[in-house]
């Protein structure tokens, strides 16, 4: 195998473990945030919108581990 | 913006008071400040008002009558679902003088009583009845099919024990020992109940039952016991009855609940209006120990707007001819510290007031920060999302919004919250060049184009999916953050000169100068040489500002405040995914082959893209807002304005 | 441990709590001028819609305390079937227990004393297993036997101590013997109860046993020094004296048990606590023996400690069984705090004086 294709080849595993692993955190933050949040909302339902946020705020560790992703991809 | 507020003072002969409470309660724009407060320690002159003889009649005989349709409302209506009270009903109580309103409403609960009492006791007796039989559902139905065996014999009788399964031998015991006493004409059957117990029943002639029984405690075995009032009936009929009335129980209730629902629909509208006008009438009484008097007069101090300070001084002037004066006080600086805070704005600006009361309340004296909210959260939102496309979907859906709810404005609000927004988007997609993503460039709607800026050559559109615009585009989104950074600071800078605080005018100062030199620093190549030690120079002099207006956490400030522009970057990392789920929708649809099923999927993908995306730009738009921004020079901590005014008016 | 096991119930527990009667809301029901206007004030809160209801059904005092206790009653099995997962549940039910133990001595009581139903209704609090209704039932009982056979038939296990010293209170009629035996059980079984390996996760080491456990001993200790009180040298000999100590308090050991239990009157043994933290406290209810009249001082300054405690643990310890053990114990503090209030006010008593004899704890 050349090394152009082994290149590419890690290029691929190094971005698909970027963004595996920024989402398993998301997702971790979300499920510990979520539970907290639906006890919340079902006592105080005029909380919703806040929780809705912060439930929503560890998302952008995917979207920042999607974007590094596609740098190592297309820049590196 | 936030409203000038006065400090007002109401003072008045106190035979008037109750007149004018009740007008300050319909004008609802007023909030009271508690007297005690207001007074000082051993000031002689001013007391907490006391209620007169019969205002204290009249307030004592309006909590009873309130008590009364509330304990009855309470049958028929939850309290959180309240229906709203019937308006003309409302206006034709609220016109009664307390005495008569009290009659009226009197001989409205007579009559309801005497419909409902009957039915909500026997309502309560069947749920108790119900949780009664539920506490024996377990032992019943185990005992059930040992019953079966042997019922309806004469001259026999049932006994049912319970033996723990550890003592299980006690059962052989007994059955040695009735066979004695009965001979042969007895039997036992065995069950088990849980993982501890076994019932048994036995089955014998009536004249063996003393001797049995005897022989039952001596073994130290317990009989089962169904509720008393089953007692009396033989084993097996009350095992039976409990069984049917287990099943018909619940019917029963809900049949008697939808009667009295039924019932209740003739006057629930009567008590409902009731109950409103006499807790609105119960508020201008509980206001009284708020309400300070001297010999003759009292004194009512309380928070307006200064703009609504006319009209109450009309409309108590009108009323009273001059019998009561209406005064504006001067504002200590604490007191200014403390006004509640009444906002008042555009439109367009008044979603991010609702996001305000959400997060906290700017102080009085510092500002409302809601119209630029709306410009920076639209530019950011744009910014993120830019497609013409979306863009124009989202603006016709906020239109949509707006025409649609025009009496909840609070919905309302949230449309011109996205309208604003979605004319950014529709701009920065001409900027980026997408119409559902790569679709406009694709079908050649949109050309590539540039132009010469001196030596630089500019091309257009910024592909953002492109590796050549990622750097462009993460200057833009930098200085944007430094933009908005600086902008914090000099709002900073405003509120210290209004608050007259020289450090947090310095520390803000430094900051910007560090911003200033670290711009320097940056463009050391392409300025004169000069340049290079007063941006050195400015450096120094920041920092030393800084330390001096902010002690240590000012100096940590300068890290995180230099950390909070890099958050900035997740502009372009929320665009750049956007842009590419959109390109893949198009891709999918592309390669479908069958060009309508092409479209219908990637039609799809755009509308799922474009709802996830527009709430994520939302949520990360307000934070930039709320947390970088806001740490700079936001003071939150306001007390929210509450007027006196009628509930639910 | 697991963070995540407790976190939605933890969740609903904080928001729950917000919701409890503020102190300032408390004071103010003290300073209203009618039974009406706290009625009225309470249906604005929570405890409406039972309170309501209850006053409609039966007017006065008693209407609003039944509702009190049916607003307890709903919101703890409330709390049982919509907010507890499965392991709080099973952590907090050796606490919710300790009200069944509390209620079946009511009714020993009043049958050892020949009282009538009626009576004994108004002590009930039915947190635990028995509800109200079966309370009612078993309050119908002729005698201690048929008592017994009615908590074997509702598969309620206190029966069984209560059946094997049957005999021995039929003969020397020493209900203190008996209740305590009753107590015995309670505590064996609850502590045996949570530390079987129901749940695998909660191994021996979890520190959520450990804070249900600790609520335990201390009961114990309060139980074991009540009894010290109540009996003394005159009435029992030592010996049988030793058989009333219930092992497992963390304070009061043996030796320590049978030096209260010398003492001749009240006030030695509160010296001789004075060094535990059950002094002060005793003292204190001691001195300002409060006019609410109808809980005594002492076992409400013992409720004090037992709230206090719940409270440390929770702050020590913010994301475990704790917060839903302090909160179970504030809510019910609450109820007794209105109760307080309403008995007050019906006798006249001034404000000031009914916000004394508060417990406030946060």
């Amino acid at each position: 195998m050349d090394s152009a294709a082994l290149v590419k080849i890690w290029k691929a595993i190094c971005s698909g473990g970027t963004v595996a692993l920024c989402a398993w955190a998301a997702a971790y933050a979300q499920a510990r945030i979520g539970t907290a949040g639906a006890g919340t909302i079902a006592e105080k339902p005029e909380a919703a919108g806040m929780i809705i946020a912060l439930e929503a705020l560890p998302e952008l560790l995917v979207i920042l581990g999607f974007a590094i992703g596609f740098f190592i991809i297309t820049m590196i | 913006m936030i409203l000038p507020m006065s400090k007002i003072e109401i003072i008045g002969r106190r035979s008037d008071y109750s007149k004018v409470i009740s007008t300050l309660h319909s004008l609802g724009c007023v909030e009271i400040e508690d007297i005690k407060k207001e007074i000082v320690v051993g000031d002689p002159t001013i007391r907490p008002l006391e209620p007169d003889e019969e205002s204290k009649i009249s307030k004592q005989k309006i909590e009873e009558i309130l008590m009364k349709v509330n304990s009855i409302l309470s049958f028929v209506v939850k309290k959180e679902k309240t229906p709203k009270p019937n308006e003309e009903k409302v206006s034709e109580l609220w016109e009664l003088r307390n005495e008569d309103l009290i009659r009226r409403i009197e001989k409205l609960i007579g009559r309801i009583d005497e419909q409902t009492r009957e039915l909500t006791q026997k309502l309560t007796s069947l749920e108790s009845e119900l949780s009664l039989l539920k506490n024996f559902e377990v032992v019943v139905s185990k005992v059930e099919p040992l019953v079966r065996h042997f019922s309806g014999v004469k001259g026999y009788e049932t006994v049912a024990l319970l033996v723990e399964k550890k003592h299980r031998v006690v059962i052989d015991i007994l059955y040695d020992e009735i066979k004695k006493i009965t001979g042969d004409k007895f039997e036992i059957a065995t069950a088990e109940v849980d993982d501890k117990t076994v019932a048994a029943l036995i089955f014998y002639p009536k004249e063996f039952s003393a001797p049995v029984h005897n022989l039952l405690w001596e073994e130290n075995v317990s009989e089962i016991k169904l509720p008393k009032d089953f007692a009396e009936m033989p084993f097996e009929e009350a095992v039976k009855r409990i069984r049917s009335r287990l099943k018909e129980l619940p019917e029963k209730i809900s049949k008697l609940r939808r009667e009295l629902d039924e019932q209740s629909k003739e006057w629930v509208d009567d008590l409902i209006s009731a109950k409103h006008v006499l807790e609105n009438r119960l508020q201008e009484f509980q206001v009284f120990d708020m309400v300070g008097q001297t010999e003759f007069a009292f004194v009512i101090i309380g928070w307006t707007p200064k703009k609504y300070l006319d009209l109450i001084q009309r409309s108590l002037i009108k009323q009273f001819n001059n019998k009561v004066i209406v005064n504006e006080l001067e504002l200590s600086e604490e007191e200014r510290e403390h006004a509640p805070i009444c906002m008042e704005n555009p439109a367009w600006a008044k979603a991010y007031e609702m996001v305000l009361r959400m997060w906290s309340l700017p102080r009085y004296g510092t500002f409302d920060p809601s119209p630029m909210m709306a410009f920076f959260y639209s530019l950011f939102f744009g910014m993120i999302l830019g497609d013409v496309g979306y863009g124009l979907i989202l603006l016709l859906a906020s239109f949509l919004i707006i025409r649609k709810f025009r009496e909840k404005p609070g919905i309302q609000a949230l449309g011109f919250m996205f309208l604003s927004a979605s004319i950014m988007v529709i701009l920065f997609g001409f900027l980026y060049g997408e119409f559902f993503g790569n679709l406009g460039l694709e079908l050649h709607l949109v050309r590539h184009f540039s132009f010469k800026i001196g030596s630089e050559e500019i091309r257009l559109p910024i592909e953002r999916d492109k590796p050549e615009f990622i750097l462009p585009l993460l200057i833009m989104c930098l200085s944007i953050g430094v933009t908005q950074i600086i902008l914090g600071q000099i709002l900073g800078i405003i509120i210290g000169l209004k608050e007259r605080s020289l450090k947090h005018i310095l520390e803000k100062i430094g900051m910007i100068l560090l911003f200033a030199s670290i711009a320097f620093f940056a463009l050391s190549k392409t300025l004169p040489n000069i340049f290079g030690p007063v941006s050195f120079l400015a450096l120094i002099a920041s920092v030393a500002l800084i330390a001096y207006g902010g002690g240590v956490i000012g100096v940590v400030h300068i890290f995180s405040t230099m950390g909070k522009i890099f958050s900035y970057l997740r502009i372009m990392a929320l665009g750049l995914a956007g842009v590419i789920l959109a390109i893949a929708a198009n891709k999918i649809g592309s390669t479908l082959g069958n060009i309508w099923i092409g479209i219908a999927i990637a039609t799809l993908f755009h509308l799922i893209n474009l709802v996830v995306h527009s709430f994520s730009s939302t949520i990360h738009s307000l934070r930039l807002n709320l947390i970088e921004w806001f740490d700079q020079f936001y003071k939150p901590g306001g007390k929210p304005f509450k007027p006196f005014k009628k509930i639910g008016g | 441990m697991s963070i995540l096991d407790y976190s939605y119930t933890n969740a609903r527990i904080r928001s729950l709590k917000s919701q409890l009667l503020t102190p300032d809301f408390l004071k103010g029901l003290a300073a209203c001028d009618s039974v009406e206007e706290i009625i009225n004030l309470l249906s604005e809160t929570n405890y409406g819609n039972d309170i309501n209801q209850a006053v409609f059904l039966t007017s006065g005092v008693r209407g609003i305390e039944n509702g009190l206790r049916n607003h307890l009653v709903n919101h703890v099995n409330f709390l049982k079937s919509r907010v507890l997962s499965k392991k709080a549940l099973f952590l907090s039910m050796p606490i919710l227990q300790r009200w069944d133990v509390h209620n079946i001595k009511v009714i020993l009581r009043s049958q050892h004393a020949g009282r009538p139903v009626s009576e004994m209704e108004e002590s009930f609090v039915p947190l635990g297993q028995l509800n109200l209704t079966a309370l009612h039932e078993l309050a119908r009982a002729l005698d201690t036997k048929e008592l017994i056979n009615m908590l074997h038939t509702l598969g309620i296990s206190y029966f069984e101590p209560l059946r094997k010293y049957l005999n021995d209170y039929l003969a020397d009629r020493n209900l203190q013997k008996y209740e305590t035996e009753l107590d015995r059980f309670y505590f064996e079984n609850a502590i045996r109860q949570i530390s079987s390996r129901y749940f695998k996760s909660l191994d021996r080491f979890d520190q959520n046993k450990m804070f249900v456990k600790k609520m335990l001993e201390l009961e114990i200790d309060i139980v074991n020094i009540l009894t010290a009180i109540r009996t003394g040298p005159i009435f029992l000999e030592e010996e049988e004296a030793e058989k009333l100590f219930i092992k497992g308090g963390r304070t009061v050991n043996k030796e320590f048990f049978m030096e209260l239990f010398r003492e001749e009157n009240i006030e030695g043994i509160i010296k001789k606590l004075s060094k535990t933290v059950f002094g002060p406290k005793m003292k204190k209810a001691l001195e300002d023996v409060s006019a609410t009249g109808f809980v005594s001082p002492i076992q409400r300054s013992f409720e004090e400690l037992l709230i206090e405690k719940a409270y440390r643990l929770f702050k020590e310890y913010p994301l475990s069984i704790a917060p839903v053990i302090a909160y179970i114990w504030s809510k019910y503090n609450e109820v007794v705090n209105l109760r307080i209030v309403i008995r007050c006010k019906e006798a006249d008593i001034p404000p000031d004086k009914i916000i004394k004899s508060f417990i406030l704890v946060h």
